[in-house]
């Protein structure tokens, strides 16, 4: 089985951190959200092996910070994949688009901006991908309600 | 003799025979409960029952229902077969109102007739498609079985069986 080392990504990111994460190989936790664009560069490049697909692109929510989650896959070996982390405050809320690295970011991330809120910078066409175009707010924030939503009750 | 000994209580022998006594009303609904044409449509995982029961083994060709319509217009019932989102509604209201009338809605499963799995901590889901439409027949279950939808059809026919046309009263004692 071929993956991505933990040394190779380690050489590559001196200051972020470098772990084992569970069955989807390596994860790579960047500090800020504006090295994302760089990361993801030198993860294009790296010489054992090009992570040139963008597999999966979501957000979640963790304290004062959305996290931004990647899983890039190498198109020349399905086994070689990493995770890429990258924390956006809550305050901000914005980030790098990616459109210029991964074609398939354009509409990750819509769904991302549709369901967090989250601005993506530099990206051609950010829009509400899921959602009728009048929606108020972004469901998967977890401050999140509306007059529609109803608790379920005891929880 | 054969065609009055089929209909058995649906039509009146005629001494001398050579004639077939019934109502319009009976004829007009045995006709539109033989003869519904279903509209393309599905939403999610109710919808791969309904085309199960569309497809040969249970066949609901059998019952009246022809082809699906794939435009509203050539469609008067439609099976909303899954869940609703609130993205969906004004579609599918804008689906019904352009069907043939008289037209007729089966709710299918959970999700159509309630809100389902989705009742509570859902932004997107609507709470039964009744919300939205006129329903005339719900089947529970999540999916529910082809059986469970070719019973619904039969419920239907029974209700459009009992229809009285337009300006009459409603048959003495029992519901229109």
């Amino acid at each position: 089985m071929s993956t991505v080392s933990l040394e190779s990504l380690r050489q590559a990111f001196p200051q972020a951190a470098v772990e084992e994460a569970g069955g989807f190989g390596p994860a790579v936790i960047l500090t800020s959200v504006q090295e994302l664009p760089a990361a993801v560069q030198r993860l294009q490049a790296l010489k054992s092996q090009a992570l040139d697909v963008c597999e999966d692109y979501t957000a979640l929510e963790e304290g004062d910070n959305y996290i931004l989650v990647l899983h890039l896959v190498a198109s020349a070996d399905v086994t070689a994949r990493v995770t890429l982390k990258a924390p956006v405050a809550k305050a901000t809320a914005e980030a790098p688009s990616l459109t210029p690295w991964y074609g398939i970011a354009n509409w990750y991330e819509r769904e991302v901006f549709d369901m967090y809120g989250i601005r993506f910078v530099g990206h051609p066409d950010l829009r509400r991908i899921l959602l009728p175009e009048d929606w108020v707010g972004h469901p998967l924030r977890k401050d999140y309600s509306d007059d529609k939503l109803l608790k379920r009750p005891g929880a | 003799m054969a065609v009055v000994e089929n209909l058995v209580g649906m039509t009146e022998k005629f001494p001398g025979g050579g004639l077939l006594l019934t109502t319009a009303e009976f004829f007009i609904n045995w006709g539109r409960k033989n003869s519904l044409w279903p509209l393309t449509f599905g939403l999610s995982c109710c919808a791969f029952e309904m085309f199960s029961t569309g497809a040969p083994r249970y066949d609901w060709a059998r019952l009246g229902n022809e082809v699906l319509r794939a435009t509203p217009r050539q469609a008067d019932m439609m099976v909303v077969a899954g869940t609703v989102c609130w993205k969906m509604a004004p579609r599918i209201q804008r689906l019904y109102e352009q069907m043939a009338e008289p037209r007729y809605v089966i709710a299918m499963g959970a999700c159509a007739t309630s809100g389902g799995p989705f009742y509570y901590d859902s932004y997107g889901t609507v709470r039964g498609v009744d919300q939205l439409i006129p329903v005339d027949i719900y089947i529970p279950g999540c999916p529910p079985k082809p059986e469970a939808l070719l019973h619904g059809i039969l419920e239907l026919e029974k209700k459009i069986a009992a229809e009285r046309l337009p300006g009459r009263r409603p048959k003495g004692g029992q519901a229109a």
